[in-house]
Formats: C-alpha cells, sequence, structure tokens
C-alpha cells in the first residue's frame, strides 16, 4: 500500500483545508518545527487504523483549541493495483467514506463501520473502538516509524507481519489440522509440565504420584523396619533356646557332680567326730593350764604386792611422825601470835577507839551549837518578817482608794464624759451680736460663755439674752439631740463627782494618786508575802521550834558525855580538833593494821598444823590400810595354796599338764589330715556344686523369661497385622509405580513431542529471519563501512546483538550508541519493507528518526533510501533539514506551505 | 485299605504383592478354597489330612490369619490333620506354631514337630520330616528307616523340599528315590506349587495359585492305598477359586484379536480371572483393531478379578503416517520414526536422536491417537 494524497481540516493546526500529493518514490517532508509535519502521520495513521466513532482522548487532541467542528481527513492510496479513498470525520457528526475509482470516478463502496471493518482487512489492522495503538496497525507497525513510539515492539510483531513474511519467503503455512494436533500437544503438555521453565508442574499426577510414591516408600520402609525387627527378636529367641538347651545340660551335669560329692561326704562324719573329741581334749587342757597358770600367776601377784606394801608400810609411819612434830611447832608459833595481837595490840587500839569518839562528840557538839544558833537567827529573821508583813496589810486594809475595778470603771466614765462635753460643745448653738455695743451691755441667764470671738456666746440650754437699751433675746435649740448630750453629760458629771466623794478627793489628779498608793502598796505586801513563805520554805515540813529543843537537849547529852574529856581538848578549835582526830584515826589505822598482820600470821600458823595433822592422819590411815591388805593377801595365797599345798607343787602341775597338751595336739595334727582331704576338700566342692546348680536354675529361669518376653514381643508384632499392613502397601506401591511408569513414559513422550514442535517452530523463525537479516547487514555494512556485519535476529525477527567487525565479538544491542541503535532501527524497518514489497509497493515512514546520524553516515543512509525508493517502497521521510538528503532524487514537501488549499 | 487327602502349600496370608490393591481381596479367596478342601474331605471321606508343609506363607502373618486358618482347620474334626512345617512356616523358636492363638486347634489337628514314626493303628504308619529352618542342603527324609523284612504297615512319608532331580542347587532336596529306597507306599511331599508325580512321590502343588507361572496349580490330592507295598490310587481334584492367566502377544490384525478373545473366554468366567496382559499392537489403516481392542479392554476393567494391560503400537506403516497433516506435525513424526529406525533425524531434531525408545514409540502412538482424535 503507498498513498498519493492526504487532506485535513480541522486538524490541530490545520484549521482550514490543506492538501498534500506524494510521489510513489522518495517523499521529503521539510518544515520547521511545530510545522505540522507529524500531524500529516498522526492524520494517516488516525484514519487508516482508527475508529471514526472514536471519543478517545487521543482523538480529542486533534480539535482545534477553541473549535467544535470535527477533525476530517481524506487519504488516497493504493492497494493491490487499485485506487482507494477514504474519508473521516470525527467528533462532530463523524463518518467513515470507503471509495474506489472505477472508471476515473469516486465510487463510495462503504461507510460508517462496515467502511472502517473493509479497511482494517486491506490494511490487516486489528483496532478495536479505542484510538489505535501501533501493534493493532498490521504491516504499518513495522513499516511505519512515527514520533513518540517505541523504537521496537517489547515481544513480538504484529501477526499480520510474520503471515505477510511467511507467505513471502515461502515458508509452509500452518492448516487447520496442524494447529488442532499442536494445541494437542500443548495441552497435554500443560498438564504435566510448565511452559517456562519445562519443569514437573506442581499438583499434576506425574509430580503427585511421586511424592505419593516417596511417601508409601517411606511407611513401607518404616513397617519393614519393624518387620525386621520381629526377625531379630527371633534371632534372639533362636539364641535363647540354644543358651536354655545348654544350660540344662549344664545343669543335668551339676547336678550328677552334686550327688557324687555328696556320696564322698559319707565318711566325713567320723573324721568329723575325732576331730570333735581331739580339738574338746586339747581345748580342755590349754583352759586347765589357762587356769593353773592363772592362779599361779595371781600368787605371784599377791606376793609382789606384800612386798611392796611392807616397804610402804614403814615410810608412811616415818612420814607421820614427822608431820605430829611439824604440827606442834606450828602450834606454838600460832599462840604466840595469838598472844601479841590479843593481849598488846588490841587495847591500844580500844584506847585509841575510846579517844577518837571523845574527840568526835567534842567535835559533834561543836556543830550542834552552831546548828542552834543558825536556828535561831532564822526564827528572829521570819518573826521579824512576819511583823512587817501585817503592818503594811493593816495599812492597804485601812487605805480609801481606788481598787483596779473601780479605777478602770471611773476612767471609763471619765472618758465618755469627756467625749460627751466635747459633742455638746461642738453642737452648742452660736450666738454673734454683731452690735455697736460692748460686750458688757449683754447679758445671759442662764450665762452663756464666750467664744474667742468677739461678741460671740456659745449656748446650750436655752437661754436669754439681755441686751442693754435693746431688749431680750431669747434663744433655745431646735431639737432634743443638744438636751439629751447635755443630759448624758450632767449624768456621767454627777457620777464623777460621787467617785470623787466616795474615795474624798478633789479631782482626777487626786483619786489617780490614790490609785497609785494603792497599787505600791499592794505591791510591797505581795513582795513581804513573799519574803515570809521563802523563808517558811526554808524550813518546811519542820518544827522549827521543836528542832531547837531537840538541839538544846542534844547538846545537853553531849556536854555530860564529854565531861571526861581532857580540858585541852575541849579548848580546842574547829581546826585544832579536826587534826587531832585526823592523827588519833591514823594511829588506829596502824594498830588495826597490825592487829591484822598478826592475826594472819596467826591463820598461817594454824593452816600450817592442821594440814600436818591431816597428814600424819593420813599416812597413820595408810599405813593401817596396807596392814590390813597384807595380811588379806596372804590369807588369800595360804587359801590359794590350799589344794596344791605349795606353790612348787603348782609349777610341777602346769609343766605336768603342758606335756599332756602337746601329745593331743599331735594327735589332733594327724586327724585334721584326713579331715583336710575327706571332709574340708569334698565340702567345698560340694557348696561350690550347690552354688553351680543354684545359679544354673537361675539363669534357666531367665532365659525362660526371656524367652517369654520375646515370644510375646512377636505375638504382639503379628496383633498389629504388621505382615498385611506391609503386604497392603506393598502392593499399592505396586499399583502406584505401575502407575507412575504409565504417566511417566505419557509425561516423557509429550515433552519430546512439545520439544520437537518448538525446535522446529523455532526453525521455522530462524528461516524467517534469514532474508531479513541478510538485508539488513547488506546495509549494515553500508552504513557503517564494516564496523559492525551482522545483525542477529530472535523467532520473533527482533534484533538482540549485532556483530562488531572492530571489537570481533557480539555486542548486545543495548551497548550501542542511541544514534547507531536508531540507525539499525530504521534498516530494520527499510529491510522489512523490501521484503514485504515483493509483490506491491509499500509505503515505509520515517518521521524525523535520523537527526543524530554524523554526516559521513547520512550520506550512506541517503544511498540506501535512494536504492529502497527506488526498488521497492514508497518513502516518506519527515525532517526540519533538508540538507542531509540533498542527494537524494525525490519529491520534497514544504509543510505547511505546499498543501494546496481546497 | 486307608483312604487320606493329601495338600500343602497353602500359603495363608500371602502377599500377593503383584497384585497391587487387589492382593487382600486374593489373600481373603483363600480361606473360600480352604473351606472347599473341609467338605471335600468330608464327601470323600477320608481317614485323614495330610498338609505337607507352607501351611502359612510366613512366620509373621498377622494374628487373624492363624486364628481363621486354626477355624477352619478345626472344622475337619473329627477328621485327624496332620501337619508338617514347611520351609515358609518352619518350626523354629517364636515360629507360627508358637502363637498363642495356634493354641487353640483342636484334639484333631496333630503338628509333626519329631523325626519320628508315627502309629495312626490299623496297620498305617506316617513318617513326618518336619522343616526346622528356612533353608537347609540337607534330605529332610534321610532320617526315614527302610521297611523292615517283617514290616506290613502301609508307609507314608510326608516331607516338605525339592526332588533331587531339578538340576542346581536346591533347598531341602529329597532324593526322587525316596519312597523306593526307604519302602514307603507314598510320599507326600509339598513346596512345589504345580501338580506333579513321580511314582509314588506325589506334589499336589498350592490349593490356589500364587502366580502367574503356575501351570497346574490349584488341586489337591485323595489317596487310597489298598494294602502295604501296593501301587496308591490318587485322585486329582480342581479346587482353586481364582485363575491366573498372563498373556504377550502381537495382534497384527482383526483376527488376532478375535484369537485372543477365545483364549480369554476359555478360561471361564472374567470375574474369577487374575489376568496379566501384554500386547504389542501392529499400527494399520484399521481402526476396528483399536476399537474392539478398547472395548475388551473395558470389558476386562469391569468384570476380571484382577487386570493388568499394557501395549505398545510398534510397527511403522508409511502409508498411514501419510495421514499425518503436512508441515511441523509431519517433520515431529519423521524425526520420531528415525530415531525408532536408529537413524539421526534431520536437524533441528537431530538433538533428540539419544531418546529412550519405549518414549519414542509412546510419542509416536500418542502423535497417532491426537490424529485421531484424542487419547484414552
Amino acid at each position: 500500500m503507498i498513498i498519493e494524497q492526504i487532506s485535513l481540516k480541522n486538524w490541530r493546526g490545520y484549521r482550514e483545508p490543506h492538501t498534500f500529493s506524494f510521489d510513489k518514490g522518495f517523499n521529503l517532508v521539510v518544515g520547521r518545527n511545530e510545522a505540522g509535519k507529524s500531524t500529516l502521520f498522526e492524520a494517516l495513521a488516525r484514519v487508516m487504523f482508527d475508529r471514526f466513532s472514536s471519543k478517545a482522548e487521543e482523538i480529542r487532541k486533534i480539535q482545534p483549541l477553541n473549535s467544535s467542528l470535527g477533525p476530517e481527513a481524506e487519504i488516497i492510496f493504493i492497494d493491490n493495483g487499485k485506487r482507494l479513498k477514504i474519508k473521516k470525520r470525527f467528533l462532530h457528526a463523524p463518518i467513515s467514506e470507503l471509495s474506489s475509482e472505477r472508471n476515473g470516478r469516486w465510487e463510495l463502496d462503504h461507510e460508517g463501520d462496515k467502511a472502517d471493518i473493509e479497511l482494517q482487512k486491506i490494511l490487516k489492522g486489528n483496532s478495536s473502538s479505542r484510538a489505535s495503538q501501533p501493534e493493532h496497525r498490521g504491516l504499518a507497525q513495522a513499516l511505519w516509524y512515527l514520533q513518540n513510539e517505541d523504537p521496537l515492539p517489547k515481544k513480538v510483531w504484529a501477526d499480520g507481519i510474520k503471515q505477510d513474511l511467511a507467505g513471502i519467503i515461502e515458508f509452509v503455512i500452518k492448516r487447520p489440522e496442524e494447529d488442532a494436533i499442536c494445541t494437542s500437544i500443548d495441552d497435554l503438555y500443560d498438564r504435566y509440565w510448565t511452559s517456562q521453565s519445562g519443569k514437573i508442574k506442581s499438583g499434576c499426577e506425574l509430580a503427585s504420584l511421586r511424592e505419593e510414591i516417596s511417601q508409601k516408600e517411606n511407611e513401607f520402609e518404616d513397617l519393614r523396619i519393624k518387620a525386621s525387627n520381629v526377625e531379630n527378636l527371633r534371632l534372639e529367641l533362636e539364641g535363647f533356646y540354644e543358651i536354655k538347651k545348654e544350660k540344662q545340660n549344664s545343669l543335668i551335669t551339676a547336678q550328677h557332680e552334686l550327688t557324687s560329692q555328696k556320696q564322698q561326704l559319707e565318711n566325713a562324719d567320723r573324721i568329723e567326730d575325732q576331730k570333735r573329741v581331739k580339738d574338746s581334749e586339747i581345748t580342755e587342757l590349754n583352759n586347765k593350764i589357762s587356769g593353773l597358770e592363772k592362779e599361779l600367776k595371781t600368787i605371784d601377784r599377791r606376793i609382789k604386792i606384800i612386798y611392796e606394801l611392807n616397804q610402804k608400810l614403814s615410810e608412811a609411819k616415818e612420814v607421820a611422825e614427822r608431820c605430829e612434830a611439824d604440827s606442834r611447832i606450828e602450834q606454838n608459833t600460832e599462840e604466840k601470835y595469838h598472844q601479841k595481837w590479843k593481849n598488846d595490840l588490841e587495847p591500844q587500839l580500844k584506847k585509841i577507839e575510846d579517844e577518837l569518839s571523845l574527840l568526835h562528840k567534842i567535835e559533834n557538839l561543836s556543830r550542834l551549837e552552831n546548828s542552834k544558833e543558825i536556828l535561831h537567827e532564822y526564827l528572829s529573821k521570819l518573826s521579824k518578817a512576819d511583823e512587817e508583813y501585817k503592818i503594811k496589810k493593816k495599812k492597804l486594809t485601812e487605805l480609801i482608794a481606788p481598787s483596779k475595778h473601780e479605777w478602770h470603771e471611773f476612767e471609763e466614765s471619765w472618758d465618755q464624759f469627756q467625749r460627751v462635753e466635747a459633742e455638746a460643745k461642738a453642737s452648742a448653738i452660736r450666738i454673734k451680736f454683731d452690735l455697736n455695743i460692748e460686750d458688757s451691755d449683754i447679758r445671759s441667764t442662764p450665762t452663756a460663755s464666750h467664744t474667742d470671738v468677739k461678741h460671740e456666746y456659745s449656748v446650750l440650754t436655752p437661754t436669754i439674752f439681755d441686751i442693754k437699751k435693746i431688749g431680750k433675746i431669747h434663744v433655745r435649740g431646735g431639737g432634743s439631740s443638744l438636751e439629751e448630750i447635755i443630759e448624758k453629760s450632767q449624768s456621767f458629771q454627777k457620777s464623777i463627782q460621787n467617785t470623787f466623794s466616795r474615795f474624798n478627793v478633789r479631782n482626777k489628779q487626786d483619786l489617780s494618786d490614790r490609785y497609785q498608793n494603792r497599787i505600791d502598796l499592794e505591791r510591797e505586801v505581795k513582795q513581804l508575802k513573799k519574803n515570809l513563805d521563802t523563808l517558811l520554805d526554808e524550813n518546811k515540813g519542820k518544827n522549827s521550834d521543836d528542832e531547837f529543843r531537840r538541839l538544846e537537849q542534844e547538846i545537853a547529852e553531849e556536854s555530860q558525855s564529854i565531861e571526861s574529856a581532857p580540858a585541852t581538848w575541849k579548848k580546842l578549835s574547829g581546826k585544832g580538833l579536826r587534826e587531832k582526830i585526823i592523827q588519833t584515826e591514823k594511829t588506829k589505822k596502824q594498830l588495826v593494821e597490825d592487829i591484822e598482820k598478826e592475826q594472819l600470821m596467826e591463820k598461817s600458823s594454824r593452816d600450817k598444823s592442821r594440814a600436818l595433822i591431816q597428814n600424819a592422819i593420813d599416812e597413820r590411815s595408810k599405813f593401817e590400810r596396807s596392814n590390813s591388805e597384807i595380811n588379806s593377801l596372804n590369807n588369800e595365797n595360804v587359801e590359794s595354796l590350799k589344794n596344791y599345798g605349795s606353790r612348787d607343787n603348782l609349777v610341777t602341775l602346769i609343766e605336768k599338764n603342758r606335756n599332756l597338751l602337746s601329745t593331743a595336739t599331735g594327735d589332733l595334727n594327724h586327724i585334721l589330715m584326713d579331715y583336710e582331704k575327706m571332709v574340708v576338700l569334698p565340702r567345698k566342692l560340694y557348696a561350690e556344686g550347690e552354688h553351680k546348680v543354684t545359679a544354673l536354675e537361675e539363669q534357666i529361669r531367665t532365659n525362660e523369661n526371656q524367652i517369654i518376653d520375646r515370644n510375646a514381643r512377636i505375638e504382639e508384632s503379628a496383633a498389629q497385622g504388621l505382615y498385611s499392613q506391609i503386604s497392603d502397601l506393598e502392593g499399592l506401591l505396586e499399583t502406584k509405580k505401575r502407575r507412575l511408569a504409565s504417566v511417566q513414559l505419557e509425561a516423557n513422550s509429550i515433552k519430546l513431542l512439545h520439544d520437537m514442535v518448538i525446535a522446529l517452530r523455532k526453525e521455522q523463525s530462524t528461516m524467517l529471519a534469514g532474508p531479513i537479516s541478510e538485508l539488513v547487514n547488506r546495509y549494515l555494512v553500508m552504513l557503517t563501512d564494516d564496523s559492525y556485519a551482522g545483525l542477529e535476529l530472535n523467532e520473533e525477527l527482533l534484533p538482540i546483538a549485532i556483530q562488531s567487525n572492530r571489537y570481533g565479538t557480539q555486542l548486545p544491542l543495548d551497548s550501542l550508541s542511541y544514534g547507531t541503535h536508531e540507525q539499525i532501527v530504521v534498516l530494520l524497518r527499510l529491510a522489512l519493507g523490501v521484503i514485504l514489497s515483493k509483490n506491491e509497493r509499500n509505503l515505509v515512514v520515517i518521521d524525523d528518526r535520523l537527526v543524530n546520524a554524523d554526516p559521513m553516515r547520512m550520506k550512506r543512509l541517503s544511498l540506501i533510501l535512494q536504492e529502497v525508493s527506488n526498488n521497492s517502497c514508497q518513502i516518506i521521510v519527515a525532517t526540519c533539514n533538508d540538507t542531509p538528503y540533498t542527494g537524494i532524487k525525490g519529491h520534497v514537501i514544504s509543510v505547511p506551505s505546499d498543501g494546496k488549499l481546497s | 485299605m486307608v483312604r487320606f487327602l493329601h495338600t500343602a502349600d497353602w500359603q495363608m496370608g500371602m502377599r500377593a504383592v503383584h497384585t497391587g490393591n487387589k492382593s487382600k481381596e486374593i489373600r481373603l479367596k483363600r480361606y473360600v478354597t480352604a473351606q472347599k478342601i473341609v467338605n471335600i474331605a468330608q464327601q470323600k471321606k477320608v481317614g485323614f489330612v495330610l498338609i505337607a508343609g507352607d501351611l502359612f506363607e510366613h512366620p509373621d502373618v498377622d494374628e487373624v490369619v492363624v486364628k481363621k486358618t486354626v477355624d477352619i482347620l478345626n472344622q475337619f474334626a473329627p477328621i485327624p490333620v496332620f501337619i508338617l512345617p514347611g520351609n515358609h512356616d518352619p518350626y523354629i523358636p517364636g515360629g507360627i506354631w508358637d502363637r498363642t492363638s495356634w493354641q487353640r486347634v483342636g484334639s484333631h489337628i496333630h503338628l509333626l514337630t519329631v523325626e519320628e514314626e508315627i502309629d495312626l493303628g490299623s496297620n498305617v504308619a506316617i513318617f513326618p520330616c518336619p522343616v526346622k529352618q528356612k533353608r537347609s542342603s540337607l534330605d529332610p527324609t534321610s532320617w526315614i528307616p527302610k521297611r523292615a523284612i517283617t514290616d506290613e504297615k502301609i508307609r507314608i512319608g510326608i516331607a516338605h523340599g525339592s526332588l533331587d532331580s531339578l538340576p542346581g542347587e536346591i533347598n531341602f532336596p529329597i532324593s526322587i528315590k525316596c519312597a523306593d529306597d526307604k519302602g514307603l507306599d507314598y510320599l507326600a511331599l509339598g513346596d512345589w506349587h504345580s501338580f506333579s508325580q513321580y511314582g509314588r512321590s506325589i506334589y499336589p502343588g498350592t490349593f490356589e495359585p500364587t502366580s502367574y507361572d503356575e501351570p497346574d496349580s490349584g488341586n489337591i490330592v485323595i489317596v487310597d492305598i489298598p494294602a502295604p507295598q501296593v501301587s496308591p490310587n490318587f485322585e486329582k481334584l480342581r479346587c482353586s477359586t481364582l485363575t491366573w492367566a498372563k498373556f504377550s502377544l502381537d495382534i497384527q490384525d482383526i483376527t488376532d484379536l478375535e484369537k485372543f478373545e477365545e483364549k480369554l473366554k476359555a478360561l471361564g468366567s472374567y470375574s474369577t480371572l487374575v489376568i496379566r496382559i501384554n500386547l504389542r499392537i501392529h499400527i494399520q489403516h484399521d481402526d476396528r483393531v483399536f476399537q474392539q481392542l478398547k472395548t475388551l479392554r473395558d470389558e476386562l476393567d469391569e468384570m476380571a478379578f484382577f487386570l493388568q494391560w499394557e501395549q505398545v503400537e510398534i510397527s511403522v506403516n508409511p502409508d498411514l503416517e501419510a495421514q499425518l497433516p503436512e508441515g511441523l506435525v509431519q517433520g515431529v513424526n519423521e524425526a520420531l520414526t528415525d530415531i525408532l529406525l536408529g537413524k539421526i533425524p534431520q536437524p533441528p531434531c537431530n538433538v533428540f536422536a539419544g531418546e529412550d525408545r519405549a518414549v519414542v514409540q509412546k510419542a509416536k502412538s500418542m502423535l497417532r491417537s491426537f490424529r485421531r482424535g484424542g487419547m484414552k
């Protein structure tokens, strides 16, 4: 399909109708930015692929600003040699009209939706009711490289492209039967395998069977282990039976041996009796010898003790006598000390104590007399204070003076009187006579008092003023208040006068003096009373008179008791007396010490004497005891030897018995030789045999218990139905495994089929890609001067890598510069255009896409564009700069100026 | 004159694992057959019953198996039953015979555990050869004394093992001349599961088949011995409940299939069949084969006691393959055919040359099945 003409109006900047014509070869649309180049291509795409009824946002944007008219465009194009015209208006009064040229005239073939549908069929488009996207535009997706659209589709080209390519490249097109088989393969493949990774699909029968079998195998293994445990138990049991058999044989042998040993022991009793008799004889002899030796030993011990006691006896006697003599000496010494302190020192002490008593009495007498004097003095002071107190108290009683209360009452009356007086004065009527007269000419009744102002009087009561030569003036107050004040004043005055008369004073000062006099007297009486109380307190609780009398009696008694005292002592002063007493007490102390010392010596001698006496007594007692003991021991020895006659006889008897013992021991040794052989050894063997039999019986019992235990465990296992469980599980596993084998085979087979289909499909795609790659690569060599040689396309005919001759390696496409990448995309689209235009020219649009090419590359690209436009395709290139394209022969369209107005 | 029933290898509690989830039902069928033998013994008025080993499958069989078997054996009463331990149920410590449940057997049941002559009265003696271990290379009948010149009894041996006429090493070998050498009137044997007779030595075989490879199993024998040293008469009686069969054959056309169906019908009711079928189906134009096969399989699936069906389509018919649509599917089919023929397929399918043949064969079958419009 190529286009001849595009007319448009009310389309963005083209408000007025414009018509642009195109050559079937190379067309260069030139215009400054915003001139409307891309608008032309937009109109081309929207009219060819968008539904006329679409009100999508993209369509609304076409409407010129502030215009309500529907955007409208008409395109004349040639498809399959047929000249066709499509006219569409969008939004407002939309229309779609598809016409074809017949005999030089346009005839309307279809309109509305049908026109849109027919047009889609022609263009192999796939547009929905919304605005079309590149993938809806059939071949145009590959051949129209418009602005604001991706250089390449993300995954695949539109279906129409591959179909057309396949048709052109003569690959076999799929048939419906093949499709059905391939669908069956895909469906079955999807049942077992994941489409992405080709792994077994989770939850499919194959996976479930594998999982189930694995699980069952584990269960089976557990059961098998349990079963093998039973087998082990049985093996153990076999061993236990073997042991039991062996032990039973051993027991029988041991019991036989025991019987034989028992027979051997029959002679043992006789030998044992002989041994017992001989043992008894030897024991008896030993006991006898032991008794005799013990007796001899006792006798000898007594003899030795007697000898020792005799030694001690004389020693005790000697010690006792010596103690008695020493005791007597000590008694004499004791008496000497006693005599000294009793006869000599004690009388001296008595005398000193008497003297000291006298001295103390003299001193006491002096103290008593002193006390008597102090008491006397006190009593005088007390009498005087009492008298003074009584005088003052009497004076106070006789005093005519207000009490404190009365004084306060008076003061209060006085103050009130003063206040009322002032009030009366303030309330008094003041009369001033402004007459040409003298004061003396004015008389008042009662007499009114003058104020400080001349001829002015103060009137408190109704008053008559008699003014000489003028006459009388009666003055009185207008209300009762002044009279009440005057009355109150008089009342207070009367009360004050009464007080004055009661206390016989003339004025307040006198009364105050009287009151002050009372206060002073009262204070004085109070002080005297306090002094009297203090004096009384000094002798509180005592009767001073009794005390005085007691002192006098004591002084008399004491005076009598010291009558015998030397006169010099009586004359001694207090100090002299005290010194004398101290001297005497010192003498007394010395005497007491001397007496105590003598008494101590006396006591020491007495203690020594007593100890010596006690010692002598003890020694005497010891002597007596030893003597008695010797007698007793001698008697015991006599008694012991009574049976033997003498000690020598006893010694002989012991020797005789020892000989008998020696003979008996020899006999026993002979018997013991037989005893060891015929009694001890057989008995030991018998005991061992008995022990062996017991042990074997015990072992057999244990063994039997083990057998019972293992049998029980085997039975328990059988009761669990282990054997059939294993059988059932094994059967189930067998079934599952058979099913798994079948499913696995099916899964593997379908995978093989699927993989083969994929491989063949891939080869198909590769076959499609081949011619395209070849053409692109030729252009690429031309464009890059052999820097890049080969563009690798994937099975979807999308470029994935490029062979770099400079680096000798393949590079990923995204490693190229933006410009190179864009140029490769242009080359790919040109190559697709060339291939797809094998039978009919197709339109290739390149909307301002080569701006990043350098001049050299641009020149080479121009050559390629020229070749393609000459041989295969209609090409429309939009640019704002036509210089790089000057080398190309073609039709140049200036936008918008070349748009002819219809 | 003495008449007795000789049976062996009951294998009670048998696993029958190869029958998958039917194994339990197969185990249960053996009780039915055992019950039939009780009835036969009573009908035939036998003097006693000999069970020549392997009454039980294993010493570990479930308690319920022992209990049910004892219940059936007790129904023989008052007919005495002499049971010999075999290599599957040897007389070993902790073995089946020690079970408490076994102790419930009636007094007519006699477990033969000692190698000693047992006088049954009426001038009949049996010579038991109990098996006391799982394996042995010693002849269990070796202990049986030779007939004394003066011995006028009917001497019956009972043993479990393999006659030494077989090549190679065998378990519990028994001299094929035993009966002659020892002067036995009859040697009642067990161990072999198919009926076999060697003079006066007879294997009755198992009373109920245990596998597909037992051509003449499912019998018991009624033996009549008129007098000492007189050849015994015996009657082989079929008693099995199930019929085991396996087929492995090629189906090339509809005739093959019809012949196969005839063979199946000859086996009796499908409901008693335990059957394994392996078919190799040759590809052909005639879709009737596939249709009829499907019908047969559906029928067996529904009716047979147990069915194991496996089939492969093996041969390549170029004419048939031409029916596949040209293009991609045809390419896949050609690649698969090449692999089966041992060739390396054309690229890009050459990478699949090493695929397992079974997988390739199956893939080919599936492709044809898709072409036919579906897969089972």
